[in-house]
């Protein structure tokens, strides 16, 4: 395993994890259940072609609501045969040529987080959920979908999380903000297709998935047009830097900056958003401004610098992106002055931010501001500055830079 | 009919009705609003739920208590609006549920047992049912009262909700059986689904409103730095979509009229300020630049998934008919409807305001300049539909931006 890296490493064991808590449920397999198993086999493939992929990277699909179900109605065994090989067929009928441990990892996350989720259960209740009357067992199930949901997320946000353990907790949160409604809805959704197993049979499931189609076609519309939204904000940023062919790509790179250093300064969900948006829009206010207005030598700007103040004019009628403004408006303030004159009202933590991100790109990537400096030279320039740009922003953006090798990075 | 009801009414369990009374006024109260306009709420399904479960009595009691209840009286309709909708509502109700029963010989309260899929027959011609002689009745209604005929009337209104109507038929069936096989407990599962797919749904119309909301604003401060063109990009847009109703289009093409009017000077950004606001005529070369923004502009609108469509509308918006115009010099028929309609647009407003170096056009002098030009610059069929709206609405302003109804 030499040549693997810390993630794959880590993937494999999962895997290698699951294989064995699978081997461990075939002795005993109970074969009353095998209609059952192929009947929701069937679902699990299907559904898993109708995922929903999330801004972070990560997935959501409705095939968890029918793992919920199986947990409900099935003793281990079959529910944790149907979820890996399920899973296992709809990985290798999608994508063929990824690598092994990419290929088992979906299957072999389900299958953790599911075991999981029966031994919270069986914690709880030691009848199985399978003979279990519908009354008596709410609590037990409710239980054992947050806990599957819980073990779920958790898998997927180490392996997105960069192999750094620090802001594992915050991005976890995030996450559930964003999906947590989701999950409740997929839940419930479980449940129900498992009272309806029990009392219909196989008919009323598949009446049930309209609803489940509703839910997962309105959570796509939404995903996509907050894409649309970024792509648009992204595509206006970039169109106002035609204006001097030099400044091409500016907004979009300090945006990447800004927040790769918020990440790292432990920043995440909706405050994360908004930093992106302030630097794709930092510099809007120079469309207002002459062509000889706009070219100022240096990285630095005066403290009543114009284009700060239009652009936080033209950002504040977008409703949608609160406080935005204030980031554009303070993006070339002095932050050491700044602390001083207000008293300890400090500019806000998003415009040093993308003050700092602004000035590294001005100096490493832009021939607007003679030549162009090496990371290594640029960052110490702007270290130096202490009055203008905050030391601690400075110190987040060297440990992003130290880690992606001083190069590109993505966010 | 709503009277012989209460003749022959034999409560249908009371608390069931109650609760199916609750769940329709409470799914009118929340209705989802669509992001062009108008709303759909779930009603439908519930009503029609309980005509399955209820018969025709019970149906119908659901069914107009949804007319008769909070947001009838919210919407402060006529009573005469009012009382058709209760009494229309009642009759389709009644006939389904007979129909239901016809077919069926019990509803789904009295016999639970149902043997799936042979039983769907009965379900899905009672919704079938209910959902002609609904429509049908409104339908004729709106044609009586209107110029409208029936057949257009059906084709715009109930023509597009047969997708919806399948959809809603599955889930009254699922609400039905579910409710008459496990009471509550399954329907408050069903429930919580519904109310976040409401949610996710009720923030994507809002993120979509914001979305060109946002590029107005992005427009309009992008125009702000020439008094000449401010406001130019959303005038375009109000004209070209007025022209584009009068011409049939769907509300769907107008939507992506409005966005490609909005964008469609976007390319000016890239073209040097000395050669826009120049105060007199342009030598060729300067000419030349300004020629180039539709190329810029759709370079810029490329990059916004969403838009791509319109990317050939910004691109093509200075073509003319007999093939003078650029960028592609493209003839007639070759250039994009929607682009069509853009030239129209776009030129009327040019005129209509002021420029650096001449006073703006009076609007009469702008029309005519349009139907002179009808034929070799202008699309005949574009022109006409301009003035039908513009001489319908002769006593507004064109831009004063005041609707046409």
């Amino acid at each position: 395993m030499e040549h693997m890296s810390k993630r794959q490493q880590a993937k494999a064991m999962l895997v290698i994890f699951a294989l064995f808590l699978f081997a461990g449920s075939l002795p005993n397999f109970p074969f009353e259940w095998i209609w059952a198993v192929i009947f929701f086999a069937i679902l699990l493939i299907g559904s898993e072609f109708l995922d929903v992929t999330l801004p972070q990277g990560s997935h959501v699909s409705v095939s968890s609501a029918f793992i919920i179900a199986m947990l409900s109605i099935m003793p281990f065994q079959p529910a944790l045969a149907t979820t890996g090989f399920g899973l296992l067929i709809a990985t290798l009928l999608r994508e063929r040529h990824v690598p092994w441990e990419e290929m088992f990892f979906s299957p072999a996350k389900n299958v953790v987080s599911l075991i999981s989720a029966y031994a919270a259960y069986s914690i709880f209740k030691s009848i199985p959920a399978a003979y279990a009357s519908w009354s008596s067992n709410i609590g037990g199930l409710v239980l054992a979908a947050i806990v599957f949901y819980a073990i779920d997320t958790l898998q997927d946000q180490l392996n997105l999380s960069y192999g750094t353990w620090r802001f594992l907790l915050r991005s976890y949160v995030s996450s559930w903000r964003l999906a947590g409604t989701t999950y409740a809805a997929l839940a419930c959704s479980g449940l129900l297709i498992a009272v309806t197993y029990s009392q219909i049979g196989y008919w009323g499931i598949l009446l049930l998935c309209l609803p489940l189609f509703v839910i997962r076609y309105s959570f796509r519309l939404y995903i996509n047009i907050k894409r649309t939204y970024q792509n648009t904000i992204e595509a206006l940023a970039s169109a106002i830097e035609t204006q001097d062919p030099r400044r091409r790509g500016h907004a979009k790179r300090v945006a990447e900056y800004s927040i790769a250093i918020a990440r790292e300064l432990g920043i995440y969900g909706d405050e994360l958003e908004l930093i992106g948006y302030g630097a794709l829009l930092h510099d809007i206010g120079k469309i207002g401004l002459e062509e000889n207005e706009y070219e100022i030598a240096g990285t630095r700007f005066p403290d009543d610098d114009q284009h700060s103040k239009i652009g936080a004019e033209i950002v504040e009628n977008i409703h949608y992106l609160p406080g935005v403004s204030k980031i554009v408006a303070g993006h070339h303030k002095k932050h050491l002055q700044m602390e001083e004159e207000s008293k300890g009202k400090t500019l806000s933590l998003s415009s040093r931010i993308v003050g700092v991100a602004s000035a590294y790109d001005n100096l490493v990537n832009m021939p607007t501001f003679g030549e162009r400096l090496t990371p290594r030279d640029a960052l110490k320039i702007i270290k130096k500055d202490q009055a203008y740009y905050d030391p601690g922003v400075t110190r987040a953006l060297a440990e992003v830079l130290r880690r992606a090798g001083g190069l590109s990075f993505r966010f | 009919m709503l009277g012989w009801h209460f003749f022959s009414h034999k409560a249908p369990m009371a608390i069931s009705l109650v609760f199916f009374i609750g769940l329709s006024v409470t799914a009118e109260v929340l209705p989802v609003s669509l992001p062009r306009g108008g709303q759909v709420s779930v009603g439908f399904a519930i009503w029609l739920a309980s005509i399955f479960l209820f018969g025709p009595t019970g149906g119908s009691i659901v069914a107009a208590s949804a007319a008769l209840s909070i947001p009838a009286l919210l919407r402060k309709d006529p009573p005469v609006k009012f009382f058709f909708n209760a009494a229309q509502y009642t009759i389709s109700a009644t006939l389904s549920g007979l129909v239901f029963i016809g077919l069926r010989g019990a509803t789904l309260m009295a016999v639970p047992q149902i043997g799936l899929p042979a039983d769907f027959l009965p379900f899905v011609a009672a919704a079938t049912v209910f959902y002609v002689i609904n429509s049908s009745l409104i339908t004729a209604v709106i044609a009586l009262t209107g110029e409208i005929g029936f057949r257009r009337i059906w084709l715009l209104n109930v023509y597009p909700f047969m997708p919806n109507f399948a959809a809603m038929t599955a889930l009254a069936i699922t609400m039905a059986i579910l409710h008459a096989k496990t009471s509550y407990f399954g329907l408050l599962l069903l429930i919580v689904p519904l109310m976040v797919a409401r949610q996710t749904f009720h923030l994507y119309s809002a993120l979509r409103e914001s979305h060109i909301s946002t590029i107005k604003s992005l427009i309009a401060s992008i125009e702000a730095k020439d008094t000449y063109t401010r406001g130019h990009s959303e005038r375009v847009a109000e004209i070209a979509v007025k022209i584009g109703r009068r011409m049939g289009l769907s509300e769907k093409v107008l939507e992506r009229l409005e966005y490609a009017a909005l964008l469609h000077d976007i390319g000016k950004i890239g073209i040097p300020k000395s050669i826009l606001l120049k105060p007199s005529h342009l030598d060729d070369q300067e000419y030349n630049e300004v020629k180039k923004h539709p190329f810029l502009g759709a370079m810029i609108v490329e990059e916004i998934e969403f838009l791509h469509d319109i990317v050939p509308v910004v691109f093509h918006h200075h073509e003319r008919l007999d093939g003078r115009g650029y960028v592609d010099g493209l003839k007639g028929e070759g250039i994009p409807l929607l682009a069509r309609i853009l030239a129209v647009a776009d030129s009327f407003d040019a005129m209509t305001s002021e420029r650096a170096y001449r006073p703006p056009y009076p609007l009469e002098d702008a029309a005519r300049e349009l139907a002179d030009n009808a034929g070799s610059q202008f699309d005949r069929n574009v022109v006409q539909a301009f003035m039908d709206t513009y001489y319908v609405n002769r006593d507004a302003k064109i831009n004063s931006g005041q609707e046409i109804t």
